[in-house]
């Protein structure tokens, strides 16, 4: 095996009419899997948990084996330091917010516990919430709490099974940039189920494309998925920028604050927040235009110098991600790509109004 | 002999009190495994467990009388091996009036267990609990107010036991003579209708007592603590 597989899985498994030949291995980072529904999806997120088993075949996570039928092993859920989130959060009813975190780290012999609560109840904000009781809480408090507690039983592999399905909109948002941060901070390969093309595109570092049962691709999101799109399948979805920011300052005159994401600055309307506090922006791609020339004369107020990193076309639609200091995916349409001549390494100018940044955390 | 009400209601609270207890870690076990565990012959294992309900419980405690006996399969065996024999005594009285309440028991915990969401079990499997464990956690917290109202149940149907435990205890004044032992031989009695009547009266505020707070679990019960949300 080699070292880089954290997760490698080679089973057949038949759920009902469903069945399974999974065939694939899994990267650090943030891994999508993608389908329609009913592809077994969440089939295959159990059977990795081990609250499913397979007909016959492996499952290794690092080093240990979870499932193989040959050596006829098969861990039992409790011992596979897998994490699950589910779509209902469920949380235990009978207790606290407090004793739902340290549910399964109180299980956790003390040398494996990788996070601890102090950290887990900052990163995710939780402070407020402790003595709460779970049916108080609203359906992202509730799922931030869920992480919270997969989190804080250590696991190896954190597996989500549509977490977010039946959270509003902006909080989503908010929660899958907060999860995109949290991933890297923790340095925690995390599995995630969606069938929604939004959620991965603007989240995944890399995409398992499931269909009827079977793994068909693998890979960067944009390139599994623009095959994905062109075999018939079209989207309407907004593709997103998440940028956090720091806010670094307040003109009032000029009605206007600036932030920073790294080296690089940006003017948003006036806001009410103290400097030096962090927020969370979200520019539609489509809203962001490029020049070749520095614009003049133009009422958008942020004029930022970039470079083509890789032109995509998802079926009919063509996304630009260029860097200018964080990445940015541009959508464009087919001619201006000519009109442009752009091309990977290729310098431009990105020109994003003010007023098209939304605020959502 | 003369045996006080007061000596009486004490001795049915003891058997009834040990009763339940003998019954409960058996009906959270079998009321458990048949509401969460799919095995063969379940259906046939669930009718043998609701037997004693349906049985007269003079059959029962004939049952008990053949196996406990000093002739019979267990007693003969007791008495050989530990020199005592269960049959005319209180814990035989215990005995009888515990198997004829334990199908009213387990039914309890049956129908308490099946209404706890196995999705939490399954959340907590995940959080590296053990299934024991998640028993004790997760599925008994949440099933307390249904067993409680099962133990009560037994309790209740354990002070009414008559038949079963005439059989196997007999009747003996101040060592098996509950309540209702009591008032059916009181009342063949002259001159004890005093005693009739506040025993009477005794089983009554018993068994309504126990019935009533039982509801009062189950419908807290009904109505809680279920989907955190939508």
């Amino acid at each position: 095996m080699a070292e880089s597989d954290i997760l490698q899985v080679d089973v057949r498994a038949r759920v009902g009419r469903l069945q399974l030949a999974l065939s694939f291995r899994l990267d650090e980072g943030f891994t999508a899997l993608f389908g329609p529904s009913g592809c077994g999806k969440t089939t295959t997120l159990r059977l990795i948990a081990g609250l499913l088993r397979p007909l016959q075949g492996h499952i290794r996570l690092f080093n240990t084996t979870l499932f193989d039928s040959e050596q006829g092993i098969c861990l039992p859920a409790f011992e596979r330091q897998t994490g699950l989130i589910f779509q209902d959060g469920r949380l235990f009813p009978h207790l606290s917010v407090h004793d739902n975190l340290l549910f399964g780290y109180s299980k956790t012999p003390a040398h494996l516990r990788r996070f601890h609560p102090q950290q887990v109840i900052e990163l995710l904000r939780l402070a407020p919430l402790l003595q709460r009781s779970p049916h108080t809480l609203s359906g992202g408090e509730a799922q931030r709490v869920a992480i919270g507690r997969a989190l804080l039983a250590s696991p190896a592999l954190l597996l989500m099974d549509e977490p977010l399905a039946a959270v509003d909109v902006p909080v989503k948002l908010g929660l899958l940039a907060e999860l995109k941060t949290l991933q890297q901070e923790l340095d925690l390969p995390i599995l995630y189920v969606s069938h929604d093309l939004n959620t991965v595109l603007n989240i995944a570092n890399s995409v398992l494309l499931m269909q009827e049962g079977t793994i068909k691709a693998a890979g960067a999101p944009l390139e599994i998925l623009a095959d994905y799109i062109s075999s018939g399948l079209t989207t309407t979805d907004t593709i997103r920028n998440l940028i956090r920011v720091e806010l670094t300052g307040h003109d009032d005159t000029l009605g206007i604050s600036t932030a920073r994401a790294g080296d690089t600055t940006f003017f948003l309307p006036r806001l009410h927040d103290d400097s030096g506090s962090t927020i969370l922006l979200d520019i539609p791609a489509s809203e962001i235009i490029i020049a070749t020339r520095k614009p003049e004369g133009l009422s958008a107020r942020n004029i930022l110098p970039a470079r083509v990193l890789e032109i995509r076309r998802l079926g009919s639609r063509v996304v630009v991600q260029a860097d200018a200091g964080v990445v940015l995916s541009v959508e464009i349409t087919e001619g201006v790509i000519g009109a442009l001549q752009l091309q990977p390494g290729r310098e431009i100018f990105l020109v994003i109004k003010a007023t098209a940044f939304r605020r959502i955390g | 002999m003369h045996v006080s009400i007061t000596e009486t209601i004490l001795l049915s609270v003891k058997v009834a009190l040990s009763a339940t207890l003998l019954d409960l870690p058996f009906a959270l076990f079998f009321g458990w495994l048949l509401a969460r565990r799919e095995f063969r012959g379940k259906m046939l294992f669930g009718t043998l467990i609701n037997l004693p309900l349906v049985l007269p419980p003079v059959v029962t405690g004939w049952f008990l009388l053949v196996l406990l006996g000093r002739n019979g399969i267990i007693g003969a065996w007791l008495y050989r091996w530990f020199g005592f024999s269960l049959v005319f005594t209180w814990q035989a009285a215990a005995l009888a009036a515990a198997v004829v309440s334990f199908p009213i028991f387990v039914r309890a915990v049956r129908v308490a267990i099946e209404n706890v969401n196995p999705r939490y079990e399954e959340a907590a499997l995940l959080l590296r609990t053990t299934p024991w464990q998640v028993f004790w956690k997760i599925t008994f917290p949440l099933a307390a107010n249904g067993v409680i109202a099962g133990a009560l149940l037994a309790f209740a149907r354990s002070l009414g036991e008559f038949g079963a435990t005439i059989m196997v205890a007999g009747n003996i004044p101040g060592e098996t003579r509950t309540i209702p032992l009591a008032i059916f031989s009181a009342v063949n009695q002259a001159g004890s209708d005093t005693q009739v009547l506040l025993l009477i009266l005794a089983s009554i505020v018993f068994a309504y007592g126990t019935l009533i707070i039982s509801e009062l679990l189950l419908r807290k019960w009904r109505q809680p603590v279920e989907e955190p949300n939508g």
